[in-house]
């Protein structure tokens, strides 16, 4: 059933036009990857300012993949977690003269994306009920490879059912700050709160999970012993 | 500092950063020093270190990352969208050599898909014909009558592509373990897709898309969306997108071998009749806007005409490839 026809000599001028850029640009993509080594972030921020293509480039390959883990978290559908990543970064250089000065692009970045996502969902689902936060617990645990018994898995879902009874905002807070590493100050610019309120969230939610973290402790440590 | 090792407890260890830095190996060299201190300091303040230090383990989880060539399509989809037309002057400046290869490359492979023919495979209808295309993945493709598909002649399991350069076709696409991307590339737009059934039309003004099953991502040079089942998005020349639901079975009518038109004009249907046979058809001018709406069997000029000359009370006589299609005068 493969390829039962003749090739048309003719129809090759349609490949052309999606040659044609995708090389372009990819040639584009491996130069510029070495013009921002040890620059400050906030710097580059202002290259982006300048209509600097390179710096948009370089922001949106450097947090793609914590916007799109981030993005899956708040919501399910792959496709508007990735239209919402490229309409951030759209809107950026749309308004790039116009971008406010940034001491971390980075919290500025995720808290761009994260008010673009939200707008999306409520516009794609103003039927249905949107959970935001809804889950975090896909991924893998770096205990997960010490845990691989019964027991084990059960604590893990214990942990996993501990983590869902926590309040949204507790939870998106535990996720970024232990799943994508992303500092307390920054957090409080994502979300729009004060440092303290996110040390004192984080504070709460282990004082919540406190007997199942002990537990998982303590089995860990007669698991070592 | 003076450091209260009481007032110190599993909730305040695991929630300091700087604590948590030093349970990850993240930590500065003077953050590292100032924390083993306290950790060589007593048996009962190690304990309690080591309790919060399982917890910040247990709590983090290393999430996977983006495939890069993911993200560098999202990255190229996004420069379309900047650029729509060509990437600003300043760029090409920079990268004149970089672009001098890429044309003499681009030479280089026409020469090569010229004189070798590969490349591509071409699959093609005539006026009245269907033809069925199964790809190595399983995905079925209908050909309508009068339509060009190409793929290239190496299957490439993670990025599948073809290229509808006119015509009308119909995909089912299976869904692969990988998840892998299906594009469907056109003239004015790209249908992204994972695995789902649709419909596109494409004729002289716009194309039309149809999606039947599944998800999909249409994207033009001027606009990205998401496209639900039982929708249909209108692209125009310009890229312009217009999305409006409407009755999945009028659109994939002409696999049954039926035409279905839901208040269509007769200057659509001439269009339509065109296409599909290789005919030249004139209307008078009153009947242009004279509507149709129904199922009309297809596959056969003579029964079609028949058909439409007794629904809509017209006068049509065939001389050749030409038909003319008047009012029926009393």
């Amino acid at each position: 059933m493969k390829w039962l026809f003749k090739a048309n000599k003719t129809g090759f001028r349609f490949g052309f036009k999606i040659f044609i850029p995708n090389l372009v640009f990819h040639n584009i993509m491996e130069t510029q990857g070495k013009r921002f080594v040890n620059i400050e972030e906030a710097d580059i921020w202002a290259c982006l300012k300048n209509n600097d293509l390179d710096a948009l480039s370089y922001f949106f390959k450097k947090y793609y993949s914590t916007l799109f883990n981030y993005g899956l978290k708040i919501n399910r559908d792959e496709y508007l977690v990735e239209d919402a990543i490229q309409d951030t970064f759209f809107k950026f250089w749309n308004k790039r003269n116009r971008l406010a000065d940034a001491t971390s692009p980075k919290a500025y970045i995720i808290k761009s994306f994260r008010n673009t996502l939200l707008e999306k969902i409520e516009a794609h689902n103003k039927k249905q009920e949107v959970d935001p936060f809804g889950f975090i617990h896909e991924t893998e645990s770096v205990q997960d490879r010490i845990m691989e018994d019964e027991a084990a898995s059960e604590l893990r879902e214990k942990m996993d059912r501990g983590l869902d009874l926590l309040p949204p905002r507790q939870r998106e807070i535990i996720y970024l700050k232990f799943y994508r590493n992303i500092d307390y100050q920054e957090i409080a610019d994502v979300l729009g709160i004060s440092y303290q309120s996110v040390r004192n969230s984080v504070h709460v939610s282990i004082k919540a999970l406190r007997q199942i973290l002990l537990s998982v402790i303590i089995f860990i440590v007669n698991y070592l012993s | 500092m003076n450091f209260n090792f009481e007032a110190y407890n599993l909730e305040d260890l695991i929630s300091d950063e700087s604590f948590q830095r030093w349970a990850k190996s993240i930590g500065t060299i003077d953050e590292d020093h100032m924390w083993n201190v306290r950790y060589a300091s007593s048996a009962d303040m190690r304990e309690l270190m080591n309790h919060a230090k399982l917890a910040i383990l247990t709590l983090s989880r290393t999430e996977a990352e983006v495939d890069p060539r993911k993200v560098d399509i999202a990255w190229n989809d996004l420069n379309h969208r900047i650029n729509p037309t060509k990437p600003k002057a300043p760029i090409f400046k920079k990268l004149s050599f970089a672009v001098a290869f890429s044309v003499l490359f681009i030479c280089l492979t026409w020469l090569v898909i010229h004189f070798q023919g590969g490349n591509y495979v071409t699959y093609q209808t005539g006026y009245g014909q269907k033809k069925e295309i199964v790809l190595p993945d399983g995905s079925q493709i209908t050909l309508n009558a009068n339509s060009t598909l190409r793929t290239y002649d190496e299957w490439d399991k993670e990025n599948r592509a073809v290229w509808l350069d006119n015509g009308e076709a119909y995909f089912q696409i299976s869904k692969t373990k990988g998840k892998d991307r299906f594009v469907v590339h056109s003239n004015d737009f790209n249908v992204e897709v994972l695995g789902t059934k649709f419909n596109i039309n494409m004729s002289a003004t716009s194309t039309e898309v149809m999606l039947s099953e599944g998800k999909i991502r249409l994207s033009s040079s001027k606009e990205n969306q998401i496209m639900k089942p039982g929708q249909l998005a209108i692209v125009d020349k310009s890229g312009s997108l217009a999305v409006r639901e409407v009755n999945v079975s009028h659109y994939d009518a002409w696999l049954r071998n039926n035409l279905v038109f839901d208040n269509r004009s007769l200057t659509v249907v001439a269009d339509l009749i065109e296409a599909q046979y290789g005919v030249s058809v004139y209307l008078a001018d009153d009947i242009k806007n004279k509507m149709l709406a129904g199922e009309m069997p297809n596959g056969n000029l003579e029964l079609l005409l028949k058909a439409l000359e007794v629904t809509l009370d017209l006068n049509i006589s065939k001389s050749g490839d030409a038909i003319l299609i008047t009012k029926n005068s009393p």
